[in-house]
């Protein structure tokens, strides 16, 4: 709405305008005022208008403070503006109203009959001047006088320009020739006597023997002066003038009158112009105000809202950018506070952005960095042969490489899209799904296993044949809001490492095969020879013979052990767990070894059991037991058996006070084909501790002598997966 | 507050007597011959008669009613040009003034400049006195001769008579001169014989 008021101002200016256009042909000075006034109007209307359409073409980028100002203008101008008009319209309808008043008394009529007062005087002391002047120029001893006396003697005719002075009461008299040549002049009064030239009328009055009467004014005082022609014979003799000094007060009233009655006359006739005059003053003091206080509503106005302009713009600045703003604090009032405050927030901005630019600088080097260490991170997985698989607590899988899907053969897509849970818990699935499956399950171990690391070796059937696989999972916990947390797969391809290993151990089993075999086999050959070579000789006894024999029957038993041990080693089965009584298992030992009278077997009070395949537990103890009876001999301290249990584990516990084992390293008696004794085939103890390691225990040796102690651990419970 | 507003009548009215000044209206066109001048080269001289009757009768009738009227005369001689504005060569302001005497029903007949004034008892000879310039010598005719005798052809001057009539006394003041506008009575064109 303010950026319509200049407009509609200069429209009422406008409409002044129009008001005050003059009409008719009057000229002067009040037109001229008038004219001023029009032409001050309608350059205020002009700069309004301008402005006004400046302001509306600008409206959109005007800036707060000029509005702002042009409503401080504005408001101002109208507050004058207002009583302005409000006092000129009353006072112009005073001014005419008491116009009317005053030309409405009838001073006009009374001035004029005061007017016609002092003319009837006048016109009585022209009429006896004119009548005395008549008598004398008629007074026949004038004439007579005129006629015959000389000119020159003249005594006669001023007693008689006296007595006739005196008699009329004149205030002078002359008598002039026919050459207007003065013959006797008397005077009251120290009047002058010097007459002025006559004028052309009073001679043309003269000379068609007329009396002339004219006005005469001297030294301030006024005179009717008379001419009167002396005719005698149809000539011009001479001429009488006569002078009467009108009476000084009675002249001043009458002047006095006719000056009031001059000037209201004049006043009648310029009362409208008086009227029009009033209002172009007031018009033109009110325009000539109106631009002082706009103007000084302009400047005070600037001064209030250039702080708030510059600040205004200093804002602009800032939020365009250039935060290296500072205003100059003008004052100590509400807006210098302003200001002050904005610097404040202009330095404290500056300093924050450039923080801010710090920290996005460090921020995008440590990105470049971090995008550098993804993309060596990126590449070494993609050239890891071993497959990376990461996945968040919610199973999804936030990193794979290559190498993951490769190995498992399924499409990278497919791991993406995997539900875990739903993965997990379905039983007919494709051969894919189902190697994802499996690795899934070792996941399921990590997030069982609280933090510790999880190894698993799988076989995973692939289209051409079968993988093995070393899984190893471990649990990442990420510190933080922004830490991640989640679980790290990696899967290594072991089928060509084990086939390597299996190869490796058939070539090792083969040579200790064929190593065992062959010594058995030389006694056999040379008892055999040694038989052949008597029986050549003729020389065989039965002591040779049944030596030969004996010789060549223990060696091929030990060979029968070899290969029934070597039977066992390849064809253990996987244990098959149940919960099992310990107690029964040492009593079942305890009635096996009971003909041994050094075996101590000690029973627990209270039942033990334990997670275990028992018939091979029972096998394993069995080991145990024929390796601590054959270290020890008759009478020795007994082979102790007993059993007791710690944390989660059931253990089994053999002790023999036997020669103890001799060895650096004790734990070479559970590798395969190590044997201390001369009939063994070593696998025994190895078998014990695969045994032991399938159960997902342990077969320790906890002392090498006095006593020889080994220890088998099997878990007492069915272990949580 | 009768005083005051006496006094503001009293002071509007000085301002009316000097401000406003209603122009006594004359023929718009020539062609009505309500205006007329002539020149005649008498001697030495160049005299000029001019008179209008535009506005007689207002003027009668403010003469009887006792007003002030005063005559402003304006002649100026502009040396034509072919291609420029005529140049003024010459000019004067010839300013008369009818004072009534309402008590001797006389009419004072001023002169401004000479200050020569006489009396009349007759109405026409002040209207006359006022609206018509008769016989009025003008300038010596040397001057215009130097004039031509300095241009290389024979000049042609532009005489401009303008009248202005005015309800109250006039002056040669340069402060009223703006508002003496006058309208033009006749322009004149002349060679020097």
């Amino acid at each position: 709405m303010t950026h319509y008021l200049p407009l509609a101002l200069s429209a009422m200016l406008v409409l002044l305008v129009v008001l005050l256009w003059p009409t008719g042909q009057t000229w002067g000075a009040l037109i001229a005022l008038r004219w001023l006034n029009i032409g001050l109007l309608g350059i205020a209307a002009l700069a309004l208008m301008g402005y006004g359409i400046r302001n509306l073409r600008g409206k959109k980028s005007r800036r707060t403070a000029s509005s702002l100002r042009l409503k401080l203008v504005m408001a101002l101008v109208t507050m004058l503006l207002l009583p302005a008009i409000l006092l000129q319209g009353t006072a112009s309808y005073v001014v005419n109203r008491g116009l009317d008043d005053w030309f409405d008394i009838k001073v006009e009529s009374l001035l004029n009959r005061a007017i016609t007062l002092g003319r009837g005087f006048y016109q009585r002391i022209d009429r006896e001047l004119r009548q005395g002047l008549l008598e004398t120029v008629n007074d026949a001893s004038l004439r007579d006088h005129l006629v015959l006396s000389s000119p020159f003697a003249s005594s006669d005719l001023f007693s008689y320009a006296t007595a006739s002075m005196q008699h009329h009461d004149w205030d002078s008299m002359q008598i002039f020739d026919f050459n207007e040549q003065s013959l006797v002049s008397v005077a009251r009064n120290g009047l002058t006597l010097k007459a002025d030239r006559m004028s052309d009328r009073v001679r043309l009055s003269l000379s068609l023997g007329k009396i002339t009467i004219e006005p005469h004014t001297e030294k301030g005082r006024e005179y009717l002066v008379g001419y009167a022609p002396v005719i005698i014979h149809q000539k011009l003799v001479a001429v009488v003038r006569a002078t009467v000094a009108i009476p000084d007060g009675l002249m001043a009233d009458a002047r006095s009158v006719e000056k009031d009655y001059r000037k209201y006359s004049e006043l009648s006739r310029h009362r409208d112009a008086m009227g029009r005059l009033f209002v172009d003053l007031m018009v033109l003091i009110t325009l000539i105000v109106t631009v002082i206080a706009a103007w000084a509503a302009w400047i005070f106005a600037r001064g209030l809202t250039r702080p708030v302009e510059q600040l205004a713009s200093a804002l602009e600045r800032v939020s365009d950018g250039d935060l290296n703003v500072s205003l100059q604090v003008a004052g100590k009032d509400e807006l210098g506070s302003l200001v002050h405050s904005f610097n404040i927030m202009s330095r404290k901005l500056k300093r924050n952005t450039e923080a801010v630019e710090r920290t996005q600088s460090e921020l995008r080097k440590a990105l470049r960095d971090s995008q550098q260490r993804k993309e060596i991170l990126e590449n070494l997985l993609a050239n890891l042969d071993s497959g990376v698989l990461l996945m968040n607590h919610q199973g999804e899988v936030e990193l794979n490489n290559q190498a993951f899907v490769r190995l498992l053969e399924i499409p990278t897509e497919a791991l993406q899209q995997i539900d875990v849970a739903q993965t997990l818990k379905t039983i007919n699935i494709p051969a894919s799904t189902a190697r994802v499956q499996m690795v899934l399950h070792v996941i399921e171990e990590v997030r069982s296993a609280n933090g510790a690391a999880v190894q698993r070796e799988l076989d995973v059937s692939v289209e051409h044949g079968v993988r093995h696989l070393l899984v190893r999972g471990i649990q990442i916990s990420g510190k933080g809001s922004s830490a991640f947390s989640g679980f790290l797969l990696v899967l290594d391809d072991l089928t060509e490492v084990a086939e390597a290993q299996r190869h490796r151990a058939w070539v090792e089993v083969a040579r200790s095969v064929a190593h065992e075999i062959k010594n058995p086999l030389t006694p056999i050959k040379l008892a055999a020879e040694r038989l052949q070579r008597r029986r050549q000789k003729g020389k065989l006894d039965d002591k040779v013979f049944e030596q030969c024999t004996q010789t060549i029957i223990t060696q091929s038993n030990r060979l029968i052990r070899l290969t029934s041990d070597f039977s066992t080693l390849a064809s253990l089965p996987r244990p098959r767990c149940t919960m099992v009584d310990a107690r029964s298992l040492m009593d079942e030992i305890a009635d096996l070894y009971a003909a041994y009278p050094r075996v101590q077997v000690i029973l627990p009070a209270t039942p033990y059991y334990c997670y275990a395949d028992a018939d091979q537990i029972r096998q394993v103890l069995i080991n145990l037991m024929d390796n601590a009876l054959s270290a020890t001999e008759e009478g020795c301290l007994p082979v102790r058996l007993y059993v007791d249990t710690f944390e989660h584990y059931t253990s089994f516990h053999v002790e023999d006070e036997g020669e103890g084992i001799q060895l650096d390293n004790p734990q070479l008696v559970f590798d395969a084909y190590f044997s201390t004794k001369s009939e063994g085939s070593g696998l025994g103890l190895s078998i014990s501790a695969r045994i032991a390691r399938e159960h997902e225990g342990e077969l320790l040796l906890l002392s090498t002598c006095q006593p020889t102690h080994f220890c088998l651990r099997v878990p007492s419970r069915e272990p949580v997966r | 507050m009768q005083y005051g507003l006496l006094a503001f009548l009293l002071m509007m009215a000085w301002a009316g007597n000097g401000l406003a000044a209603p122009r006594l209206s004359l023929p718009q066109r020539a062609s009505q011959v309500h205006a007329d001048a002539a020149i005649t080269f008498q001697g030495n001289q160049l005299v000029c008669d001019a008179y209008t009757t535009a506005g007689i009768d207002e003027v009668r009738a403010l003469l009887e009613n006792g007003a002030i009227v005063s005559s402003s005369w304006q002649v100026t001689i502009d040396r034509q040009r072919a291609y420029w504005l005529d140049a003024e060569v010459w000019s004067t302001e010839i300013i008369r003034q009818v004072t009534p005497d309402m008590l001797t029903g006389h009419w004072k007949l001023l002169d401004v400049k000479s200050g020569l004034s006489r009396t009349t008892d007759r109405l026409s000879e002040a209207v006359d006195f006022l609206m018509r310039m008769q016989h009025k010598p003008l300038l010596p005719l040397k001057l215009l001769q130097q004039i031509a005798h300095e241009q290389q052809n024979r000049p042609t001057f532009i005489m401009h008579i303008r009248a202005h009539f005015h309800d109250g006394s006039l002056s040669f003041s340069r402060w009223t001169y703006p508002f003496r506008l006058g309208k033009t009575v006749k322009v004149i064109s002349f060679q020097l014989p």
